[in-house]
């Protein structure tokens, strides 16, 4: 027979997985100061300009990337004597560089003012990612309209004042809300309409916050988080609702690591079996893919070894290349495991890329996680699904309604959070299939902990006999 | 006269058998047992008086904390009436008499359509009504479309948790027990009377007198000093915020006696852990397993006291009673251990009996709950000098700044979850004037004063503002420390809470702002000033 055009795995990787998941999870772990201006920079048209305050603050090997003279070249002034700007530059980098993502090349500064939004592609689609839920299925475009308008002004806050001086003029008046958004990632498929409707959902009512009476840095912070954990929801979920048609438990330890063995133990592999299940998907694409180029017709071995061997490997650093050599024999035992001669070869395409990756998903889905508090511990083993302080306020507005008053009853929440996105802290008859199962008295007490930490942080109020409100940050964060 | 004795007699042995079981379940006793154990409750003659008033009285609480006792005690006192319990095998039939009182002891034994049937019925005949109810079936009821009585009773019972002054709707008593802290009021001292004479040798001892229980007993019997400093390490729990509970309270004082049982031969050094002043710290209890890590005599340096206990010379101290122990030193020349063992049983007992000592400075040195305990107190009658203290403090942690008498708005804007933001910084203060303290219960303990209602925490708010920076004992603690930047979770939590009640402060933007920025990293304060028209940066 006459074989069909090889596959390219990067190039069909890149189409296939990156564009239709609209996240790259084999690139660098991107913190959510780059999800935030990633988000920011693909939702909104205009110039970007922010070097003065790059030359400002960006450092290089330790030093400041620009020396006095030729940062004093900007149009601000600053002070004259060296050893005061060297403080005020300290004090700049303290205030929009903290999170260490300022550099001459690539920049994003920690937002407070939409004139300091760059170009820098750090975020590696996640900003791009939420910037299609909010605008899409979110529905959100008034109100980042909204936010916008509100960053124009100014803001109680020392951040925005130190932004306003170092952007140049102009740049935060041209942007405008970005109408073309669409495109043929999952965010607009019908199959994951539900998911793409409640994480386009969560970033409006964030983008609600900000563009109201709460206050504005708090409100970016949130968005920042809540952009991240989107991608690390969608990474999950997506390949689960595609080969399973339900999601994958994402149980969370919610108190003191390690205080509660079998949650512990239960939400590590809550881990294991969000990278299987993106890998069986991928399995499942291959094979659509192969069935695509080969129609109804099965290769030989023989033709199935030579096409193998023309495909392009997938190849990353850290992973193994020199598996792509040995496909035809991988091919050989899925064949003679009884697969068809397509399924055979999808398998050994699957296998090949795997191994190309090499633990590349894992740790980008761990580090990404830590950056924005759904993976912990920071150190040490076993990584877990988690729930850290900085992002309680995306949890907290993932669960609230768009017509709730001031509180929602702790169970009601829970059950939502559960519903649209498959996050459990508490006993649900999901937990109990899960393998290894955390004891119901462990969940009990992981959803006690949880409760305890939101009234902790003023975002519930509990009252006797451990029944909780969550507080609804939509009516309660009004200045 | 006779059958009365016969039935005191019978009476006491009930106790006894079932002190000896740690059975404290007072809506299982029957009534002898009730009268004999009853501690005279300030809240009894209020839901009393309602109920002759024909009022519907609510009693809100924890498992534990005595709604069905002090109903039960309010009935009893009631002139000739008669009581109609509501139960799912009994559930209310009309018409009720007039003089009837429908009880619903517990509502969440039945279903929420038997607990709204017989406040309808109530209400109907015009009957008072008096219910015992939890806070998970209270919300049930309150969500249910038929419930309006106690969604009323809900936002009663939450106003006052969180602090506000909310009055009884008409025809109404609500109460909720969660807010008492009954190491506060005169409950120990009460429950310690009630329990003493009933204390008697153990299983082993037989009558011997010598058993460590009654020596225990007999103590504590005779020294008003002793019951009061064993009321006042409960009240270190209660400083600390800790709610304890009316059975943990009884549980407590039965384990510091019936819970112990000697063995057979055993000698002086093994009865040492017999007596209350040791139980009071075993740790087969919580509540001795908490204020033993708060605060044990033990751990309380007192130079020229240690020498003279370590070597048995007891009559050179002040101990209120005799004390006839051996002495560590002579026991410590077989085994150290022993004497160890023996000295902190001298040194509990010295606590206890000493005349001189000053428990509460005593306490305040080991533990910072007695300080927190004030801050609470003095919330409700100073509340600008508890928010001065606060606000100190806050600006201290986030700025290392020493004013307390405005607050800055100190800010950051990191965004990563796994790294300590090292730079705060405000361009704002504003005056404490700005902010408001709510101190739960408040409203309760106004009204019942010696009732034993006290807060376990203090909210903090921007005046106006419904996000509130919770103050517990933690909260409080965690503020006097150096602000680290290294992982701690804990340091985390109240950063984060701060980020978000900062984020409240009803600051305007300026328009040349001075910026006060704080590098915890370098412990530098650098101070700026913006000027975003002439697009300019000062040092100041």
């Amino acid at each position: 027979m006459l074989l069909p055009a090889p596959i390219d795995l990067q190039e069909w990787f890149n189409s296939a997985v990156e564009d239709f998941l609209s996240i790259a999870p084999t690139s660098v772990s991107p913190q959510p100061v780059h999800v935030l201006n990633g988000f920011f920079h693909n939702a909104l048209t205009g110039r970007r300009m922010a070097r003065t305050a790059t030359d400002a603050v960006a450092t290089r090997g330790g030093k400041w990337a620009k020396s006095a003279e030729e940062l004093r070249e900007r149009p601000v002034t600053f002070p004259r004597s060296d050893q005061d700007l060297a403080k005020v530059r300290r004090a700049l980098a303290g205030l929009i560089a903290t999170d260490r993502a300022v550099f001459v090349g690539k920049a994003s500064f920690q937002l407070a003012h939409l004139g300091l939004v760059t170009s820098d592609t750090t975020h590696f689609r996640l900003g791009a990612l939420a910037a299609k839920l909010a605008l899409g299925p979110g529905a959100a475009s008034d109100e980042l309209a909204g936010v916008v308008a509100r960053l124009r002004e100014p803001q109680p806050n020392p951040h925005w004042a130190v932004e306003a001086v170092l952007s140049e003029p102009g740049v935060a008046d041209g942007l405008e809300v970005r109408e073309d958004v669409v495109d043929g990632s999952w965010v607009f498929g019908h199959s994951h309409e539900a998911l793409a409707h409640e994480l386009g959902g969560l970033l409006r009512r964030v983008l609600t916050l900000l563009a109201g009476d709460a206050d504005s840095l708090v409100s970016l912070q949130t968005l920042a988080a809540a952009a991240t954990w989107s991608g690390l929801v969608a990474y999950a979920q997506v390949p689960a609702l595609a080969v399973r048609g339900e999601f994958v438990p994402l149980l969370c330890e919610a108190g003191a690591p390690g205080e509660l063995p079998s949650l512990r133990a239960s939400s590590a592999n809550a881990l294991n079996v969000v990278h299987s299940s993106f890998e069986e998907w991928l399995r499942v694409r291959l094979r659509g893919e192969v069935e695509a180029r080969f129609g109804s017709q099965q290769p030989t071995t023989e033709e199935a070894h030579t096409y193998l061997g023309e495909c392009r490997p997938y190849t990353l650093a850290g992973g193994s290349g020199k598996l792509h050599e040995r496909l035809p024999s991988i091919f050989d035992l899925w064949h003679r495991d009884g697969r068809s001669a397509q399924e055979a070869m999808a398998n050994a395409l699957q296998d090949g890329l795997i191994a190309g990756m090499g633990d590349k998903p894992r740790k980008w889905f761990s580090a990404v996680g830590r950056h924005c508090g759904l993976v912990g511990p920071r150190r040490g083993y076993p990584a877990r699904l988690r729930v850290e302080v900085a992002l309680v306020p995306t949890l907290v507005l993932a669960g609230i309604a768009d017509d709730d008053g001031e509180s929602v009853a702790f169970a009601d929440w829970l059950a939502r959070l559960a519903d649209r996105f498959g996050v459990f802290f508490g006993p649900h008859p999901v937990c109990r299939r899960m393998v290894p199962r955390a004891s119901e008295e462990e969940l009990e007490r992981n959803a006690s902990d949880l409760a305890s930490l939101l009234a902790s942080l003023g975002l519930a109020r509990r009252y006797s006999d451990g029944v909780t409100e969550v507080l609804n940050p939509l009516r309660v964060w009004q200045n | 006269m006779a059958s009365d004795v016969a039935s005191s007699k019978d009476t006491r042995a009930a106790l006894r058998e079932m002190l000896e079981r740690g059975a404290l379940y007072a809506d299982r006793f029957p009534p002898s047992l009730r009268d004999a154990l009853d501690v005279p409750d300030p809240l009894t003659e209020p839901v009393a008086a309602a109920l002759m008033e024909r009022k519907s009285v609510v009693l809100s609480g924890n498992a534990g904390d005595g709604k069905s006792h002090l109903a039960q005690r309010a009935l009893d006192t009631l002139p000739s009436r008669s009581c109609i319990q509501v139960t799912s095998d009994h559930p209310v039939t009309e018409p009720i008499p007039a003089d009837a009182v429908v009880f619903v002891r517990d509502a969440s034994a039945l279903t929420n359509a038997e607990v709204l049937s017989a406040v309808t019925a109530a209400h109907t005949a015009q009957a008072p009504l008096l219910i015992t109810i939890n806070e998970g079936p209270l919300n049930s009821l309150a969500a249910d479309p038929g419930g309006r009585f106690f969604q009323e009773v809900r936002d009663v019972l939450h106003a006052r948790a969180r602090g506000f002054a909310a009055d009884d709707p008409d025809q109404m008593l609500i109460l909720s027990l969660s807010g008492r802290q009954l190491a506060k009021s005169d409950f120990v001292e009460g429950a310690l009377s009630k329990l003493l004479p009933l204390v008697g040798p153990c299983s082993t001892c037989g009558t011997s007198r010598d058993c460590p229980r009654v020596v225990g007993a007999r103590a504590l019997k005779r020294s008003r000093r002793a019951r009061e400093r064993v009321a006042a390490l409960l009240q270190l729990l209660t400083d600390r915020g800790r709610h304890v509970s009316a059975r943990e309270i009884w549980l407590f004082l039965t384990d510091m006696f019936f819970a112990w049982t000697c063995t057979p031969g055993q000698d002086e050094v093994d009865r040492a852990a017999g007596y209350f002043w040791e139980r009071l710290f075993a740790p087969d209890n919580r509540l001795s397993r908490e204020i033993a890590l708060e605060f044990d005599p033990i751990n309380a340096p007192m130079a020229r006291e240690d020498i003279l206990l370590w070597q048995g010379k007891f009559d050179e101290l002040d101990y209120d009673q005799d004390f006839a122990g051996l002495a560590p030193a002579s026991a410590a020349r077989d085994s150290r251990e022993d004497g160890l063992r023996l000295f902190a049983s001298a040194k509990r007992a010295y606590f206890f009996m000493s005349k001189s000592i000053d428990p509460q400075s005593l306490l305040a040195r080991q533990s910072l709950a007695p300080d927190f305990g004030r801050l609470l107190t003095t919330a409700s009658s100073d509340p600008r000098r508890v928010i001065r203290e606060l606000v100190g403090l806050i600006n201290r942690y986030r700025l290392d700044a020493r004013t307390e008498n405005d607050l800055w708005v100190s800010r950051h804007h990191s965004m990563a979850a796994h790294r300590r933001p090292f730079a705060l910084a405000a361009a704002t203060k504003l005056p404490i004037e700005r902010l408001d303290i709510s101190v739960p219960f408040a409203f309760e303990n106004a009204a019942y004063k010696s009732a034993g209602f006290f807060p376990d925490r203090l909210l903090l708010r921007w005046t106006g503002s419904e996000q509130v920076l919770a103050v517990s004992f933690d909260t409080w603690r965690r503020l006097q420390e150096e602000r680290s930047l290294t992982v701690d979770r804990d340091q985390e939590g109240l950063d984060f809470a701060l980020d978000l009640f900062m984020s409240q402060a009803p600051a305007t933007a300026l328009e040349d702002p001075e910026v006060h920025f704080y590098d915890h990293e370098r412990q530098e304060e650098i101070v700026i000033r913006l000027k975003p028209a002439d697009r300019s940066i000062e040092l100041l």
